[in-house]
């Protein structure tokens, strides 16, 4: 490896921010106490830590701190939040209706669901990526005990319409959960105004430590029951036992709080600087089109497919530059991303795509020396590329013989 | 998004590194055979051509849209082909190029479609050695 790395694939984990492993490291050493013990001041001076970043991680997402209950993280969130859900209601119904391009956290719950006797709904998106509130309307029957839709993808970055669908799953009486892992932190988020009765976040997503997640439990209007899935001890009022991860919640609560102070101005930088990666891309090659939708996305996502390169390929000829791509050539099933196919893109162009996530520590030279690697590679890809050659024998009518 | 296992082998990052035999013949001309394995759809597809002199393969190319275990298995099979006769490289198999280039099980499928599109132009060779001759007679 030559030269300095470069990370952009921040929709799948950031760098902890100093500030908020700062604020960790006492509670590794002196102040390592368990937030469960209530005869010495070691345990008491880990309770008020966790008390504090729960007040602070409650602050970003406008609910109340009793409301936050800390997990390992979003997976584990996500299936608190179905399995808690569906075991506590099955009694009123056993249908649950979610999305095709959820992550695979809902989705694999959801098949463990049918499974276990349940039906599920997935319900379609349009070429966006966005899911139609109507649909969820009419997807919601007389047994349906849960919606769970994300709020932002994590692979185009679209945003599903949630207050109108929180609006609307709240007037037939049912429960809302939504995974907001790659939202909460990047943009603004209201779990009263988005009607949200459940919701999963973690830490990694927003430049705090792995291994810490929360998931929000609404206590009014409706208060949400739900069974618990991890015994032993009673923590978390029940709802999720274990000893909790002190360190990992004081950096969750540090994220938050630098969320909460950065994230207007940071949005607004990354995506500019979203936008200039576009534009020196675009400007440099032909046939590169945008997975997602223009407007209605993530400020730091920018899904591209580059026609006649594989995604693979390109990313590993990107010398130093972290990504992440929808094509799938190590997979067994060799199938592409579950989302651009739902979104109705071809699997030759889901191969051909490419995820760039942008982050608080990326530069504008970063930017601009990435724009230079991924118009240098995928020129020389495109040199070796058949389809390539096809399609430009196609485009200056030549007849493409028995190569066509 | 599905993730990328582990790290290519450094055999076959140098083949993607420097594709020597990356390029096209020209496919009228009656010396050149042309094979094709593979789906865009699937994510690999896989051109070999070769230029054969007196039964010898004078020249090997490819071009490949596909995972750096595509390239690099198309790479190294045109390789191995150029200067041998065709039943030489006939006998260049998957197996062979996939140990070669330290391919993971999982990027088997590389190999296998720079074997079929070296045979294909194996065969695509021959039959238009044999139609010339007819020809010439």
């Amino acid at each position: 490896m030559t030269g300095k790395r470069i990370y952009m694939d921040h929709h799948s984990t950031t760098p902890v921010d100093p500030e908020v492993l700062e604020s960790m490291l006492p509670y590794f050493t002196e102040d390592f106490g368990n937030a469960a013990s209530r005869s010495h001041s070691f345990g008491w001076r880990a309770s008020e830590a966790v008390e504090c970043a729960r007040e602070r991680i409650a602050s970003l997402i406008q609910s109340t701190p009793q409301e936050i209950l800390f997990t390992s993280g979003a997976t584990e969130s996500d299936n608190l939040a179905i399995f808690g859900v569906a075991e506590f209601h099955s009694g009123k119904g056993k249908h649950v209706l979610t999305c095709r391009t959820e992550h695979p956290a809902v989705l694999d719950c959801c098949s463990q669901l049918a499974k276990r006797g349940f039906e599920v709904t997935y319900l379609p998106v349009d070429s966006t990526g966005r899911v139609s509130p109507d649909d969820v309307r009419e997807g919601i029957r007389s047994d349906t005990i849960l919606v769970s839709l994300m709020a932002a993808n994590n692979e185009v970055g679209t945003l599903h319409p949630v207050a109108e669908i929180g609006k609307i799953v709240k007037e037939r009486g049912v429960l809302f959960h939504c995974d907001a892992s790659q939202a909460v932190g990047k943009i603004p988020i209201n779990v009263e105004e988005m009607g949200i009765d459940l919701m999963a976040f973690t830490a990694h997503k927003l430049y705090g430590p792995k291994g810490i997640g929360a998931l929000y439990v609404r206590k009014k209007a409706p208060r949400v029951r739900l069974a618990a899935q991890i015994f032993g001890g009673g923590h978390e009022r029940g709802m999720r036992s274990g000893t909790l991860n002190v360190p990992g919640i004081v950096g969750f609560g540090s994220a938050c709080e630098i969320a909460r102070r950065v994230m207007p101005e940071e949005a607004s930088r990354l995506a500019a600087l979203r936008d200039r990666l576009h534009e020196r891309i675009a400007q440099d090659l032909e046939a590169v089109e945008l997975n997602g939708h223009a407007k209605l996305r993530l400020p730091h996502n920018l899904n591209l497919s580059f026609a006649y390169v594989e995604g693979e390929a390109l990313m590993l000829a990107m010398e130093g530059v972290a990504l992440s791509s929808g094509s799938a050539c190590t997979s067994a099933s060799n199938e592409p991303s579950h989302v651009l196919k739902a979104m109705g893109v071809s699997d030759e162009k889901a191969h051909t795509s490419l995820r760039f996530g942008l982050g608080r520590f990326n530069t504008r030279e970063e930017v601009d020396q990435v724009a230079t690697q991924v118009v240098e590679s995928v020129k020389r890809l495109r040199e070796i590329s058949p389809l390539y050659e096809m399609a430009q024998r196609e485009t200056r009518g030549i007849h493409a013989g028995n190569l066509g | 998004m599905p993730a990328i296992s582990g790290e290519p082998s450094k055999r076959v990052l140098e083949h993607c590194a420097s594709t020597r035999h990356a390029g096209g013949l020209d496919p009228r001309d009656p010396a050149v055979g042309t094979g094709m394995a593979g789906s865009a759809a699937q994510g690999d597809l896989v051109r070999i051509q070769l230029h054969v002199e007196g039964g010898e393969i004078q020249a090997a190319r490819f071009k490949a849209f596909g995972c750096s275990g595509s390239i690099a298995s198309a790479n190294l099979a045109c390789e191995w082909a150029e200067g041998k006769t065709l039943s030489e490289a006939e006998r260049i198999g998957q197996a062979d190029l996939a140990s070669a280039l330290d391919l993971p099980l999982s990027k088997k499928h590389c190999s296998v479609l720079a074997q079929e599109a070296l045979r294909q132009a194996i065969r695509d060779s021959r039959d238009k050695a044999a139609s010339s001759s007819k020809e010439q007679r």
